[in-house]
């Protein structure tokens, strides 16, 4: 199921950004997910140019790092694997 | 486990560091790689619609986009006369500085739905002499967008209209500020003394006064010093396969 849902995500980078994020959002609930990490990595390199400036921010990157520490606490409470 | 979040998280942030650091090393060779990706996934997703599973809604669908590109195409050829109009009266007080520009034809190697901040792939890079800033023409010579990065043989397009970027423009001789909506559209605000109707070219002097787009609707409110102008590309951005690219 995990790599199920980190293959849709990569799919989904080349499709439509909300694929990504859905699959994104289903792995950082369901489970401890750092390739979302790469996901986000993915997206940013593939779509965004190399300049780091207030227009061309990271920002599927940083979505994914919050994402994933904001989830973690809920994880642990709540979804033991 | 926390550890491993820590670790994956920093170790991210480096690679995105080194890529910043090599001008973009890492991201020009991902895009070498998903290129040919790009191009089979297209052509496998064109032959999954085609196959006839999807038939009634297609042929439906195949009917509105008949119409919508008639529409268009009408519309282009408005906006061209309107432009052609209003390039005529400027080329005749400045006849003396028309050049010819250089440039070549480059296809579109991904879909312009896929990326969340108004960009795609051109199957054209540094090989073929293209360049940061270079502006890229849809047929019609409207300016979509400009090179925001180049690869060896791939380019990033930033669109012009890409959410949270503006554009100086001119829309019936009064300058405003053009602000990006995404998907070819955009929206300006522009004070009630100008009138402005639909179908009013708009273009950007900072492109060499080229055209980039036409006014789709334009609404005011009593309660407002301005109007809403909403601002369209008179060709289906989807429909494009290919670009120039004006050095």
């Amino acid at each position: 199921m995990r790599l199920a849902l980190f293959i849709i995500g990569l799919v989904g980078i080349l499709i439509s950004p909300w694929i990504t994020l859905v699959a994104s959002v289903i792995l950082v609930v369901r489970y401890p997910a750092v390739e979302v990490l790469l996901l986000g990595l993915c997206v940013d390199f593939l779509w965004s140019p190399a300049t780091l400036s207030a227009q061309h921010l990271p920002l599927a990157t940083m979505a994914a790092i919050i994402m994933l520490w904001a989830f973690d606490p809920l994880r642990r409470d709540f979804l033991i694997t | 486990m926390r550890r491993r979040l820590i670790m994956a998280s920093v170790l991210v942030v480096l690679i995105f560091a080194v890529d910043i650091f090599t001008g973009g090393a890492v991201r020009n060779d991902l895009r070498f790689v998903l290129s040919p990706v790009m191009r089979v996934a297209g052509s496998i997703w064109r032959n999954v619609a085609d196959n006839g599973y999807f038939l009634d809604r297609r042929s439906l669908e195949a009917r509105i986009q008949q119409l919508q590109d008639q529409l268009s195409h009408m519309q282009q050829d408005e906006a061209n006369f309107s432009v052609l109009k209003q390039q005529d009266e400027q080329l005749k007080s400045l006849v003396h500085l028309a050049t010819d520009t250089p440039g070549i034809t480059a296809p579109i190697v991904s879909s312009l739905h896929a990326s969340p901040y108004g960009t795609f792939l051109v199957g054209a890079g540094k090989s073929d002499g293209i360049e940061k800033g270079d502006l890229v023409i849809a047929g019609g010579g409207f300016v979509i967008g400009r090179i925001s990065d180049v690869g060896d043989r791939s380019a990033l397009v930033t669109e012009l209209f890409a959410p949270n970027t503006s554009i100086d423009a001119i829309i019936d001789n009064a300058q405003v500020v053009v602000e990006g909506r995404g998907g070819g559209n955009a929206h300006a605000k522009v004070p009630h003394g100008i009138t402005v109707s639909v179908g009013d070219p708009v273009t950007a002097p900072s492109l060499r006064g080229k055209p980039i787009g036409i006014v789709g609707s334009a609404q005011s409110q009593v309660t407002s010093a301005y109007s809403d102008v909403y601002i369209g590309m008179p060709i289906n951005l989807q429909s494009l396969q290919y670009v120039y690219i004006q050095k």
